[in-house]
């Protein structure tokens, strides 16, 4: 570990020295060792670290929460029932405290699902797409999870997932998910993280997406505290015609940063991201993309659209690689970004990389605050000043959820992003 | 069978040979030992007759330098410098301070005048034709090849001549090398140098803090619009030797000065270092125009020699609705590393940055811009086309920031990549950071090959392939080629031409 080693740092060393007590020999556990080396190696990423120059962890999480042991079950059933799941009919993986909470090997409509660590374990192909990973956070995880799920989709699946995790307030969680959808099958996923007030969690979620598979993924943080964290990363390799559809919304208090990092590796693939992103306040939103195209038409295409206020803060990096003889790539990116008063801080940071020449590639950011001669249009149709920036405000972020199919899903988000613009509450809207 | 002939020729023409400044001037030269120490800079700066506090400035300088490390972020790659094996002054002997053209070296002026800056013709052409006086040339000929443009021509580490200085100094416009105006005029050089760029800013203008050799400065009055187009042109003829150059610009409140830069260098197998520092400084009121035609050896097709082009440039528009404008063309040089930026500090000021970066070869080229809104109600304008082709890399590298108090600022940036060829990469990392709400930033980029469609157009039309790719090109980057002085423009667009070809087929 670097030579300022902060008290994170060291309890994310004494946690290592604990689990990796019970190491085997089998690859998965000389996987884990290797990456917690590498992570060590540099420590917790921060401001120099061209990908977190704008989240300096090492000076955000001075000191972590202690780990989470188990979750208690009826409290977990308690906090569930509070929040029913965003899509009916929805099958429920739950991942409490970062360990897989159900049946061993159970199948619901098509759908493998099984624990990472412990008795019963799928491991096969899990650590494939972040072996040659050096993302710190996801170092961490690969080093330290303490459990987790993987699921095999391997026909059309009718029923959505609903991927819930739930963490103790002010606990440690680094849960893990591994998701593999065979050639042709497709999955509807809500991913979500309920409670964990204090809480800091460092997610880690792999995602293969076969031949002509489609995956429609929602992520969904909702900071619960000032002193909550919320730190995901996504690692997914997408095949031959397949398909991505996934949404990234971000409201609440706290930290979060949103990692996806996509390899387009077969043809005519397609890849979509969009983000809603809400920052009020005591909120620092980070939406990181590292998107690399590898193959022959293929496309992607992003939308980011965050709104700040009352000192609130989002960042969008997304960087899109087109690597040499990924001929015929069509990939768009934009970044819109709405202050809500005079404060708070955006930044963009789209990159383009271009290795290959018959493409077209390009990127847009904008920020500032809402367009004068719209409020003036409402305003003269007798909508009053108040209600007609709210009303823009909202339009501005709900835009963003336009690709969601699933109707009654798209209100269910679009009523949860009205309800966090709400936090402005006495500044801007009265 | 004629299209084979013409695959052989256009290989054999693929940028070998292309670079037709590429001659050196066998001229007998005055050298500082090798390698950098305390002693080669006092040696430097004694053979500039420099007071004590310049020495005092660069020691200091020196003294960081040694501490600092070279950055590693940009997105080029070559081989570690040795510091120590360059020389940091070569100077042409017998020219430290001529008075008169007459006294200038004729070789030298044959070296200029071979580079299309005739020094001399210039000069006489002033001294036949008084001011305003009309002449029977501007007939036939209109203003351009006769409009008149005060040069500063430096070589290697000394400015060996400045025009037109007797006929500025009437308009009270100071204009000359920056070794003279230390010895000149301390007192502004000491007001100003570094204040845009300090000692500490970064490892190459750190280094040049310590060394720099000449370069020019300007110093326009206030309320005086400068008579005229002001130049340096910088020549790298030693062998082994870096140039150091340093200029240092000011507007003072009022002013207007347009600012114009041209530099070549000889064909040579190993690299060479330039590492200049230029600050502007516009004060309430004031514009700076600068425009670069960069051309520095680029190296061969296989990337051997060439020159490393590591320059810091910045402006401060210091005072309110001052304005400051770099236009650059950057065809030249195996690396570039270079980022003229603005710092908008005065109210109302405004920055604006035009580049076109042709890449061809294995040349690396990362530059772009910084636009710091600092005052309230500034605004900047950032239009960047880059055309890589060959083997080469081109990164557009840009930061647009609004800091807390920068009331309603405002910033559009166009950044356009052009590919030609399979081989080469265009890279585009822009930084958009707004802290507050009321600055309006608008950024957008696109990354393309030259269509098919208009590539077909034009054959179509009977035009040659390379050709028509010229003229897709000129037509991709003429929001830049606009913006350059007449003078500039002309020469930009044959560079353009000669910097692509061998780029098709």
């Amino acid at each position: 570990m670097s030579a300022a080693q902060t008290e994170a740092e060291r309890t994310l060393a004494a946690l290592f020295e604990s689990r990796s007590a019970s190491f085997t020999k089998a690859p998965i556990d000389a996987a884990r060792a290797d990456a917690f080396r590498r992570f060590a190696a540099n420590g917790l990423p921060h401001r120099r670290v061209e990908a977190y120059k704008y989240t300096d962890l090492k000076a955000r999480l001075r000191r972590l929460p202690e780990p989470a042991g188990p979750a208690d079950n009826a409290r977990v059933a308690a906090t569930l029932a509070a929040h029913p799941p965003l899509q009916e009919g929805a099958t429920r993986v739950l991942i409490a405290n970062g360990r897989y909470h159900g049946a061993i090997g159970e199948t619901i409509g098509g759908i493998r699902i099984a624990s990472l660590l412990g008795e019963g374990a799928e491991t096969e192909g899990v650590g494939t797409l972040v072996a040659a990973s050096d993302d710190p956070l996801t170092l961490a995880n690969v080093g330290l999870f303490e459990g987790g799920v993987s699921i095999h989709v391997d026909a059309p699946s009718a029923r959505p997932l609903e991927i819930v995790h739930v963490a103790n307030d002010e606990s440690l969680v680094m849960g893990r998910i591994a998701v593999f959808v065979a050639p042709g099958a497709s999955a509807n996923v809500v991913e979500r993280v309920i409670g964990g007030r204090d809480a800091v969690l460092n997610t880690l979620a792999e995602l293969t997406i076969a031949e002509g598979a489609r995956v429609d993924w929602i992520r969904i943080a909702d900071g619960a505290s000032e002193a909550s964290t919320d730190l995901s990363s996504l690692h997914v390799r997408v095949a031959e015609r397949g398909r991505l559809e996934h949404l990234t919304v971000s409201t609440g208090l706290g930290l979060a940063r949103a990692q996806a990092f996509a390899h387009v590796a077969g043809d005519e693939a397609d890849v979509n991201f969009r983000a809603a992103t809400v920052a009020i306040g005591k909120r620092h939103a980070d939406n990181t993309l590292v998107l690399r195209h590898d193959a022959l038409n293929s496309t992607s295409s992003e939308v980011f659209r965050s709104a700040v206020g009352d000192g609130g803060t989002a960042i969008v990096q997304g960087r899109i690689l087109v690597a040499p003889g990924a001929q015929k790539t069509d990939a768009r990116m934009m970044s819109n970004a709405l202050f809500l008063d005079e404060t708070g801080e955006v930044v963009n940071k789209p990159e383009l990389e271009i290795f290959a020449d018959d493409v077209q590639c390009g990127h847009g950011a904008t920020s500032g605050d809402l367009d004068e001669e719209m409020v003036f249009y409402l305003r003269a149709r007798g909508v009053p000043e108040v209600s007609a920036r709210r009303l823009l405000a909202e339009a501005f972020v709900v835009e963003a959820l336009e690709r969601v199919t699933d109707e009654a899903l798209q209100d269910k988000l679009a009523d949860h992003l009205r309800g966090a613009l709400d936090v402005m509450g006495g500044k801007t809207w009265s | 069978m004629p299209a084979v002939q013409e695959t052989i020729d256009r290989v054999a023409a693929i940028d070998v040979d292309k670079y037709k400044y590429g001659f050196v001037t066998d001229i007998e030269s005055e050298k500082a030992p090798k390698g950098l120490s305390e002693e080669v800079i006092a040696f430097i700066s004694a053979k500039k007759g420099e007071p004590e506090w310049m020495l005092a400035w660069r020691l200091e300088a020196y003294k960081r330098w040694k501490t600092m490390t070279e950055p590693e972020w940009a997105m080029v790659d070559y081989p570690p410098i040795d510091y120590d094996s360059i020389y940091y002054y070569a100077a042409p002997k017998g020219t430290s301070a001529p008075k008169s053209l007459d006294e200038v070296d004729p070789e030298l002026l044959r070296t200029y005048e071979k580079l299309g800056i005739p020094l001399k013709e210039q000069e006489i052409l002033a001294g036949v034709r008084k001011q305003g006086e009309p002449s029977d040339l501007d007939e036939i000929a209109g203003d351009a090849p006769y409009s008149r443009v005060a040069v500063d021509a430096v070589f290697d580490s000394v400015s060996v001549v400045t025009t037109f200085k007797d006929e500025l100094a009437k308009a009270g416009v100071i204009f000359c090398s920056i070794s003279e105006a230390v010895r000149e005029h301390p007192e502004l050089v000491q007001k100003y140098l570094g204040t845009v760029v300090p000692t500490s800013d970064n490892f190459f203008a750190t280094l040049n803090s310590a060394v720099f050799t000449d370069g020019s400065f300007v110093y326009v009055p206030p309320g005086v619009r400068c008579p005229m187009e002001l130049s340096t042109y910088f020549r790298i003829n030693e062998q082994n030797t870096g140039q150091f150059e340093r200029t240092l610009i000011i507007a003072d409140k009022g002013a207007y000065v347009s600012y114009l830069e041209g530099c070549t260098a000889p064909q040579r197998d190993d690299n060479q270092l330039h590492a200049a520092v230029v600050e502007l400084i516009a004060l309430d009121d004031a514009e700076i125009k600068y425009s670069t035609v960069q051309n520095w050896y680029p190296g061969d097709a296989e990337g051997k020699g060439g020159i490393y082009n590591f320059v810091t440039k910045r402006g401060d528009c210091r005072g309110a609705r001052s304005k400051i404008s770099w236009t650059q063309v950057e065809t030249g040089s195996a690396i570039t590393w270079k980022y003229p930026s603005c710092i908008l500090r005065g109210d109302d000021s405004r920055g604006e940055f035009y580049s076109i970066a042709i890449s061809n070869g294995r040349q690396q080229i990362d530059s772009g811009t910084k636009m710091i809104h600092l005052g309230k109600n500034t605004s900047s304008r950032i239009i960047s086309k880059g055309i890589s082709a060959g083997r080469s890399s081109n990164t557009y590298r840009g930061l647009v920031r609004a800091n807390p108090k920068a009331k309603n600022a405002r910033n559009y940036t166009q950044c356009d990549s052009l590919l030609i060829g399979d081989k080469c990469a265009a890279i585009t990392i822009p930084y958009v950071e707004s802290r507050t709400g009321t600055a309006q930033f608008e950024h957008e980029a696109t990354t393309s090959k030259i269509s098919d469609d208009q590539l077909f157009y034009c054959r179509a039309r009977g035009i040659g392939e390379e050709e028509a790719v010229a003229l897709i090109v000129n037509g991709f980057v003429r929001d830049v080629i606009q913006q350059l002085p007449m003078e500039f423009a002309v020469e930009a667009q044959k560079l353009i031409g000669v910097s692509l070809e061998g780029s098709v087929g």
